[in-house]
C-alpha cells in the first residue's frame, strides 16, 4: 500500500489546490432555488403518477364489478328445415284494412241484401 | 440538516469537492458543473444527507456518477455527430492543466477515482471500498497499477516504487 509520505500525495494536493483557486462557486441561493424547483417537479411527477394509478385502478375495478358480458351465440346460417320464423309484424288482416280506404270496393250490407235472391 | 446548515456545509465544502472532482475528471468546468448538480440534488435530501453521516462523500459519489453518465451521453452524441458528418469538438489545452492531471487522464476511470480518493481525500482501502462499491482487492490493484502507471508517465524516479510496497 502507498505510504503516507508518498511523493504522489503532494502532487495530487497541488493539482486540487490549483483547481480550488480557480473555482468560482455558484451562490447558495441559486443552488437552493434549483433544489426547490427540482423538488416541485418531483412532487408534480409523483402526483401525476398517483393520479394515473388511481384512474387505472378505478377503471379496472369498474370493469370487474360490472360482471361478465352476456354470452352471445355465434351467428349460424339459417337452416332450411326450420319453419320460417314468425314475422315480428303480423300480416295484414281484413280488419286492418278498415282503417283506411280500400283500393278495391267491397260489397256493403244494404247492397248485398238488395241484390241477393232467396233460393226458396 | 436545516437550510442554514446546508448553506454552511455548501460554503465549507464546495471548493474542496470541486478540486477533488477536478483531479478525478481532468476538467475544471465539468467538475464545477457536476458538483453544483450534486448539491442541487442534495438540497432536497437534506435530512437523509444528515442521517447518513458523510454528506461530502455523498456529494462526491453523486458528482462522480453524474460525470460518468455525462461521458456516456457524450459518447452517444459523438457517435451521432460522426454519423451526421459534423466535425467533432476538440478542446484545446487549458491553463488549469498540470502534469499530474494530464497523466491521470490516460488512466482508466476507476483507477483515477481510486487514486484520487486515496491520495487526495485520504481515504483508507476500507473507506474507498465503502464509497465505490469495489472490493478491497480491486481497490488495492487499482492503487498499485495506477501508481506505477503514474510513475512511468511522470518520469519521476521518486515515485517509482515496488508494486507490493
Amino acid at each position: 500500500m502507498p505510504e503516507a509520505h508518498d511523493p504522489l500525495r503532494p502532487l495530487f494536493r497541488q493539482a486540487a489546490d490549483a483547481a480550488r483557486a480557480r473555482t468560482v462557486p455558484a451562490p447558495v441561493a441559486q443552488i437552493a432555488a434549483r433544489g426547490r424547483r427540482a423538488r416541485r417537479r418531483r412532487i408534480a411527477a409523483f402526483a401525476a403518477g398517483a393520479c394515473l394509478v388511481l384512474l387505472g385502478g378505478g377503471a379496472l375495478t369498474a370493469s370487474l364489478v360490472s360482471g361478465p358480458a352476456p354470452v352471445t351465440t355465434p351467428v349460424t346460417r339459417p337452416s332450411p328445415d326450420l319453419p320460417p320464423s314468425p314475422a315480428t309484424t303480423p300480416p295484414p288482416t281484413p280488419d286492418s284494412t278498415a282503417v283506411g280506404p280500400s283500393p278495391t270496393p267491397t260489397p256493403t250490407w244494404p247492397l248485398s241484401m238488395g241484390t241477393t235472391t232467396s233460393p226458396a | 440538516m436545516t437550510a442554514e446548515e446546508f448553506e454552511e456545509f455548501y460554503a465549507q465544502t464546495v471548493t474542496r469537492l470541486t478540486g477533488q472532482l477536478y483531479v478525478m475528471l481532468g476538467d475544471l468546468q465539468e467538475a464545477q458543473d457536476v458538483v453544483q448538480e450534486a448539491f442541487v440534488k442534495a438540497w432536497s435530501r437534506r435530512q437523509q444527507l444528515d442521517r447518513e453521516g458523510q454528506p461530502d462523500a455523498w456529494i462526491r459519489t453523486v458528482a462522480w456518477r453524474l460525470a460518468v453518465s455525462r461521458w456516456r451521453f457524450r459518447r452517444r452524441s459523438a457517435d451521432a455527430w460522426k454519423r451526421s458528418g459534423a466535425p467533432p469538438h476538440v478542446e484545446g489545452p487549458g491553463p488549469e492543466q498540470v502534469a499530474l492531471v494530464d497523466a491521470l487522464r490516460d488512466l482508466p476511470d476507476q483507477q483515477r477515482r481510486t487514486l484520487t480518493l486515496h491520495y487526495l481525500c485520504d481515504l483508507t482501502v476500507e473507506q474507498i471500498t465503502a464509497e465505490t462499491g469495489l472490493s478491497a482487492s480491486t481497490v488495492k490493484t487499482h492503487l498499485v497499477r495506477g501508481r506505477s502507471a503514474l510513475a512511468q508517465r511522470l518520469q519521476d524516479p521518486c515515485t517509482e516504487e515496488a508494486p507490493g510496497a
